[in-house]
């Protein structure tokens, strides 16, 4: 009774370990891209410190958005060729009201960064995105290429 | 039979964690057609963490209580908190982003002071409930309220327990990222006695980086990552608290007899309390963010137990005063390891320095009172590009548009 009690608690506890200790690549995604927004803006503290809870607060916004479009999307974007005239305009205009607010989206926080950052500041913005998503392409390259 | 309790205490731990685990992830999952996605709420994530202690042996040489042989002390103590409500406030033009958190603190831990001239050991038990409150006014400033409530017991004596409550309140200033101070004030019995102390502390470097932490009465700790999943920690802290302890003990020649001889009030339970100071070296793997381990282990010292009556202890504001207490000269050695587990998505905060300060001081004061924490693997560390593992198109597709691929 106490061998079976001690190996089912060893067992369980290795198998909540392995699940719990699975590495999250979103972290490390998210973690890259301070780095090389940090780097590529030339941020001070200040600035820094105000700049990153309006962009997080803005790509939180930005997932929920397109996640909730794909959540009550999805099955018409896998059966885009059965749809019937009615549904199709339906998920064109998730579509476009989707786009919509991505743009909104930006705009309001490209005007909440404005009053943070002095405007060539925020126009690096630009860069630095670019350049986030230029490491990522060859993260994946380099991957491939292996 | 203290061991068969300890045993499905954390068997019980193991099974709730991964079915909160499995709850949490369902927000997360694969969503049908019109089905709404849910916004994580909370920064923190629902952490439970567990961690066993022991230290070596010690002559009792005061004459009232030297019956009791050696002295040597375990302890398990397991202990969480739940993120129960966060609030952003948005301030000014939106530009500073405010936040109240409410969380669900608790603990429960076994200790095993062990008296080698007892037959029967006494198992004290200490379980703690409370709550949590910290504000971020997102523009440097953080306020930190606790306030916890224990009840301690010995298992030698379930029908008799003791109801006591400890608090925090501390005010954080982030001066820059590298450099932040504290100033507060806390009822604790970390030293084996009920004290009001004020809480002052620095941290010097950044907290995902290299830092130096000073806080009273807390512990003095340098920090460094090596590399990002390993980080290490060389530190001095006290750890201690008051437990009930049974009067009536059993000595190993089968003599029954009382440690406390009172009158006029209900002796059937007296006070143990303990401290000691701590200093060693502690390694703390985080292979990922819902999970990591500690190891730690060097010299205590400053070693004291004591035992106090309830006849001493009638006011709540003032020191207990001991009947016995037998400080230790001699060093030894301790041996400390742990883990923690952290479950559900949570709100990104990557890069919000005020939010890294936030989770440092959470974890700096652990619920019960036992200076005994979770550990820092909450706080991201820096990403060096060259560092960034290899990732395949479906790690990136939410990050690129099709214009990134030629």
């Amino acid at each position: 009774m106490k061998k079976k009690f001690t190996l089912a608690t060893i067992l369980g506890t290795f198998l909540v370990m392995c699940s719990f200790a699975q590495p999250n690549k979103k972290d490390d995604i998210d973690a890259l891209r301070v780095t090389i927004f940090n780097k590529t803006m030339g941020m001070s503290t200040d600035e820094s410190a105000k700049f990153w809870p309006v962009y997080n607060d803005y790509m939180q916004k930005k997932e929920t958005a397109r996640k909730s479009h794909m959540a009550a999307n999805k099955v018409k974007y896998q059966n885009l060729d059965k749809l019937s005239d009615e549904e199709a305009n339906a998920l064109i205009k998730a579509e476009q009201n989707y786009k919509q607010t991505e743009l909104d989206l930006h705009v309001d926080m490209m005007k909440k960064v404005k009053i943070i950052l002095s405007p060539k500041k925020t126009a690096l913005i630009y860069k630095a995105e670019e350049e986030f998503r230029k490491k990522l392409m060859e993260l994946v390259k380099e991957k491939n290429e292996k | 039979m203290n061991k068969m309790r300890s045993g499905f205490t954390i068997l019980f731990i193991f099974s709730v964690a991964p079915l909160l685990a499995s709850f949490e992830s369902d927000s997360g999952k694969k969503e049908k057609d019109g089905k709404k996605y849910r916004e994580p709420k909370h920064y923190f994530s629902n952490t439970i963490w567990m961690n066993h202690y022991s230290s070596n042996n010690y002559k009792i040489s005061n004459p009232k209580i030297d019956t009791l042989g050696n002295y040597s002390f375990k302890q398990l103590n397991t202990a969480f908190y739940f993120p129960l409500w966060t609030k952003d406030v948005y301030k000014k033009d939106s530009t500073i982003i405010a936040n109240h958190h409410l969380l669900l603190t608790g603990n429960f831990v076994y200790a095993s002071p062990e008296f080698s001239g007892l037959k029967v050991q006494h198992t004290l038990y200490k379980s703690a409930l409370g709550f949590r409150y910290i504000y971020n006014n997102g523009d440097k400033n953080i306020w930190f309220f606790d306030l916890g409530s224990f009840t301690s017991g010995d298992n030698t004596l379930l029908e008799r327990q003791e109801r006591r409550s400890t608090s925090v309140i501390v005010f954080n200033h982030v001066f820059k990222d590298w450099l932040s101070m504290k100033i507060g004030v806390t009822k604790t019995f970390l030293f084996g006695d009920r004290l009001h102390l004020p809480v002052l502390g620095v941290r010097i470097g950044r907290l995902d980086g290299v830092y130096a932490s000073v806080t009273f009465p807390r512990n003095i700790s340098l920090n460094f990552p090596m590399g990002r999943k390993l980080s290490a920690s060389l530190f001095v802290k006290p750890m201690g608290g008051i437990y009930n302890f049974a009067n009536s003990v059993t000595y190993t020649s089968g003599k029954d007899t009382i440690l406390y001889n009172g009158s006029g009030i209900d002796s059937t339970m007296i006070i143990f309390g303990r401290y000691e100071y701590l200093g060693g070296m502690r390694l703390d793997f985080t292979p990922s963010k819902h999970f990591s381990l500690f190891v730690s282990g060097g010299v205590t010292s400053g070693n004291w137990i004591g035992f106090a009556s309830y006849q001493n202890d009638k006011d709540k504001f003032k020191r207990i005063s001991v009947f016995a207490g037998q400080p230790f000269s001699e060093n030894s050695g301790f041996f400390n390891f742990g883990m923690t587990f952290r479950f559900g998505r949570t709100k990104n905060f990557q890069g919000n320095i005020n939010m890294y300060e936030l989770f440092y001081l959470n974890n700096e004061f652990d619920p019960g009172d036992n200076n005994d924490g979770a550990g820092n693997g909450d706080i991201p560390k820096q990403m060096k590009e060259k560092k960034m593992r290899k990732l395949s198109y479906k790690d990136i597709e939410d990050f690129v548009d099709e214009g990134d691929l030629n």
